[in-house]
């Protein structure tokens, strides 16, 4: 290896900025706007593409345009997926799941909980995250499609 | 002997990133950002190489990873000091539900549709749009619910 070779360290740093940018600029293009928690599709692609630009950033030059075509075609396809899942919301269900409603009107539906593998634990610990001590002041909890559950209260919400 | 070289790497390895990551402002927020996001898995990809390639990458994968602090900080620099920069990067909020009622072509603009809306109201305490007098996609991906007067008065 060349160790502390300044020209290869140098050119290592090189291609770390190139690859940066081209994916900063590349994400920003295809990426959509963030909303809410980033959900694991999103993790996934970020995943994917940092390990198709690793060799890019810290080996010698063949590395640096197969990275980048490999990265740039991820983004595409993700962008594609996001595409097609906001233009036709009836393909959603499949790849993201559907929010399942865990309480209705204070009332526990139980068969949901059990189908989701939503624990008691769970729940009641979203309950007093919203600031309620119990399911009596629940309007409604849903289990969203990413996994998160959330809780209406009975009181009108400008109040609390 | 070679397992002990491994081992010392991946502790100087891990020392650099935690030493490194804490310089960032961002570090300490609960919730990243795709960029930000972006930028960790980049990190480990960045010393994966100087994990278990034996001795001669270790430089390599320490400058890389140095290098996208660097880049990382000036464009936070850049963000700050340009706002233009920053609104092209990130963006301006985005009004979703005005005077209680939803703005599709907005919704359709950043790619979202009436059922993350909806989902983005329930998270907030909304079973559905009545009481809400409007909603905007903050540009950190927060929704911002502003609640309808109450109604009837007299509260």
């Amino acid at each position: 290896m060349d160790g502390w070779n300044p020209i290869f360290l140098a050119a290592i740093a090189t291609r770390t900025v190139i690859v940066f940018v081209f994916l900063f600029l590349a994400m920003r293009v295809t990426g959509k706007r963030q909303f809410g928690e980033m959900n694991v599709h999103d993790m996934l692609l970020i995943l994917v593409v940092s390990n198709a630009v690793q060799n890019a950033m810290t080996r010698q030059s063949p590395h640096l345009a197969p990275g980048l075509v490999s990265a740039g075609t991820l983004l595409i396809l993700g962008w594609l997926l996001g595409y097609v899942t906001s233009r036709f919301p009836a393909g959603e269900p499949a790849l993201r799941g559907e929010p399942t409603v865990l309480v209705e009107n204070g009332r526990v539906l139980g068969r949901q909980l059990r189908e989701q593998g939503v624990n008691q634990d769970d729940l009641m610990a979203a309950v007093r995250n919203r600031g309620l001590a119990g399911l009596e002041g629940v309007r409604l909890a849903v289990l969203e499609a990413n996994g998160t559950i959330s809780i209406v209260p009975w009181e009108n919400k400008s109040t609390g | 002997m070679e397992l002990l070289t491994v081992a010392g790497q991946s502790l100087a390895v891990y020392l650099f990133l935690v030493l490194g990551l804490s310089r960032l402002a961002w570090a300490h927020m609960a919730r990243l950002t795709p960029a930000e996001y972006l930028m960790v898995a980049l990190l480990g990809s960045a010393v994966e190489t100087a994990l278990y390639h034996g001795s001669g990458s270790l430089e390599s994968g320490l400058v890389s990873a140095l290098t996208l602090l660097l880049t990382n900080r000036a464009v936070d620099r850049a963000m700050v000091r340009w706002p233009r920069v920053r609104r092209w990067l990130v963006g301006r909020p985005v009004v979703l539900v005005h005077d209680g009622r939803i703005v599709r072509s907005h919704l359709r603009r950043v790619w979202l549709t009436e059922a993350d809306l909806r989902a983005a109201l329930r998270t907030k305490g909304y079973a559905d749009l009545d009481g809400v007098r409007l909603a905007v996609l903050e540009t950190t991906g927060d929704v911002g619910v502003v609640p309808k007067e109450q109604e009837g008065g007299g509260e």
